[in-house]
């Protein structure tokens, strides 16, 4: 094998696509565990109800765009009440009871698609181009260039929305210390909600975004995502947005080229862990996350 | 009456932490509510901001019932807190806590001279305005608590023991802003304190607290001779 400059990019694009990839579905499991510092395990079975509303509304309407819209809003709806229902009633449980129930959510709602839906992958086809551009010697496809703007164009939207506003400075108030938040006038259920119905949306438009870069979307596609998507946050430090954004990057670039250079000796699901917990070893809080 | 607290009973679990409490506070007054550590002043103010549930009795705000409320409609009636311990938003900046203080305000002129006026009782906080709180030392800490609590320029502000834990000097600082909040500001104030001393010095008026009960009330004038009352001075 011959090391080219060509070949590093060509390795560079595949990494920063796999990296939006990680990004578009951390960044979602990013806001709701900051705000209630719940794992939300169910977030991966968010992301495949979106990928399958995603689907559905595609199929319906011919639109991409509505297609979107729809996913968000499906994703959204299931998040918002999953956290109603199991997750603010538990918040003075201990930590494992909430974590059990988002663990058996995501069965849940993986069995639910499949028994609706079948259980073998189906295809995701869109009248999107397929072209592939070429330029020294280098390839990128429409479909490449369309998940990266979507995805780093969605990862500063939400990096304003938490830095600029008053939901983001609301947020970041009752996170820490939820009960002077409400003393002040802060709405914290209404807050939560939005922090749930936002992140959830996300997952929701990256279930569609892998579908369609991916060409199929399968009720276990969100298998081996919830347990990346976990360790992209605990990479970047739980709760933060450019934690997330940083931390997907690293592991789809690193994994990428991983790939290339060993494919045979790492598998490369597990390498993920494996960067996760050198980590740690070194920082603990992450790599933007602050030491408590 | 701005305030009144009417036979109010709060429990933690099994223990009784508030037994029959009334007490009651006019505009333009300092109150003070003291009594020794555990003795139940900081569940009344818990209670006032809705933070806790009580078992028995009503809140009254200018007349109207405001028990069963959540904390927020507090803030947006213009109650202002001070909580124990100071419980700043340690991430945010010294310029963000005073934001989330102002958070029920919706108009910008309104939240740009509420900032204006607290940094000119606190020129120390708008030299620090983007430190993060948690940088600050104790003294201005407590300044940016009692800071965040008047940005909604309160109608009342519960304060709790704004003294702990702060050194001697830092203390008088903290009670010369009280007096100078009551007599510039004419600001109504409920002050829950253990050093007694000084919180008879500031008040008009006086409640006496003894494991959840009134034991005393008292203009703070006719408190410093009750033998009760100097007993919490030897003790704090
Ligand atoms: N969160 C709580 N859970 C259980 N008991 C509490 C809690 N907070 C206070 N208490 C109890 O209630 C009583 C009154 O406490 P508190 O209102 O904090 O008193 P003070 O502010 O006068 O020191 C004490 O006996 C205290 O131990
Ligand atoms: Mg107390």
């Amino acid at each position: 094998m011959e090391i080219t400059a060509a070949f590093l990019a060509q390795e560079l694009i595949t990494g920063l696509t796999l990296g939006a990839v990680y990004i578009a579905i951390a960044l979602g499991l990013t806001i709701v565990y900051g705000i209630l510092e719940i794992l939300h395990i169910a977030h991966a079975g968010v992301y495949v109800v979106g990928a399958y509303v995603g689907l559905v509304s595609y199929v319906a309407t011919h639109s991409v765009l509505l297609a979107f819209l729809a996913a968000a809003a499906g994703s959204a709806l299931v998040g918002v009440v999953i956290e109603r229902l199991f997750y603010l009633p538990m918040l003075d449980k201990p930590r494992h009871i909430p974590l059990m129930i988002s663990i058996a959510l995501f069965i849940l709602i993986e069995e639910m698609v499949a028994n609706t839906a079948g259980h073998y992958p189906k295809a995701f086809q869109t009248s999107l181009p397929s072209s592939v551009y070429s330029c020294c010697g280098v390839l990128i496809s429409f479909q490449q260039i369309l998940l990266m703007a979507l995805v780093y164009a969605l990862s500063l939207a939400i990096w304003l929305i938490f830095e600029k506003t008053r939901l983001g400075l609301a947020s970041k108030a009752l996170i820490q210390d939820l009960e002077v938040a409400e003393a002040m006038g802060i709405e914290t259920n209404k807050i939560v909600d939005l922090n749930f119905i936002l992140g959830s949306a996300l997952a929701g438009i990256a279930g569609m975004l892998v579908g369609i870069y991916y060409g199929k979307i399968s009720p276990h596609m969100g298998d081996v995502v919830a347990y990346e998507s976990l360790v992209v946050i605990v990479l970047g430090g739980f709760g933060s947005i450019v934690g997330a954004v940083v931390g997907g990057l690293i592991l789809g670039v690193a994994e990428a080229f991983l790939a290339a250079f060993f494919s045979n000796i790492l598998p490369r699901d597990a390498f993920a862990f494996i960067v996760m917990i050198v980590l740690l070893i070194f920082r603990p809080q992450g790599l933007f996350g602050r030491a408590e | 009456m701005l305030l009144r607290v009417e036979n109010l009973t709060t429990y933690y679990g099994k223990i009784m932490a508030l037994d029959n409490v009334s007490i009651d506070i006019s505009e333009g007054e300092v109150v003070a509510v003291i009594g020794r550590n555990g003795a139940g002043k900081t569940t009344l103010l818990r209670s006032i901001m809705g933070l806790v549930k009580p078992a028995k009795g009503r809140i009254l705000f200018r007349g109207e019932d405001i028990t069963g409320k959540p904390p927020w409609i507090r803030a947006k009636l213009r109650i202002g807190y001070v909580p124990e311990g100071r419980r700043l938003f340690p991430y945010l900046t010294v310029e963000e806590n005073l934001l989330v203080g102002a958070y029920t305000l919706k108009d910008k002129e309104e939240i740009y001279r509420r900032l204006e006026a607290v940094y000119r009782l606190f020129p120390r906080l708008e030299e620090r305005r983007s430190q993060l709180a948690r940088t600050l030392s104790g003294g201005e800490a407590q300044m940016l608590a009692i800071g965040r609590g008047l940005m909604v320029n309160p109608r009342i502000l519960l304060m709790d023991e704004p003294s702990m834990g702060l050194a001697p000097k830092i203390v008088d600082e903290v009670f010369d802003t009280i007096s100078s909040l009551k007599e510039e500001e004419k600001v109504t104030i409920l002050l829950v304190e253990q050093n007694a001393r000084k919180a008879l010095e500031v008040a008009d008026r006086v409640y006496l607290l003894d494991t959840g009960r009134v034991v005393l009330h008292a203009r703070a004038d006719e408190a410093r001779n009750d033998l009760r009352v100097r007993k919490i001075y030897l003790g704090g």
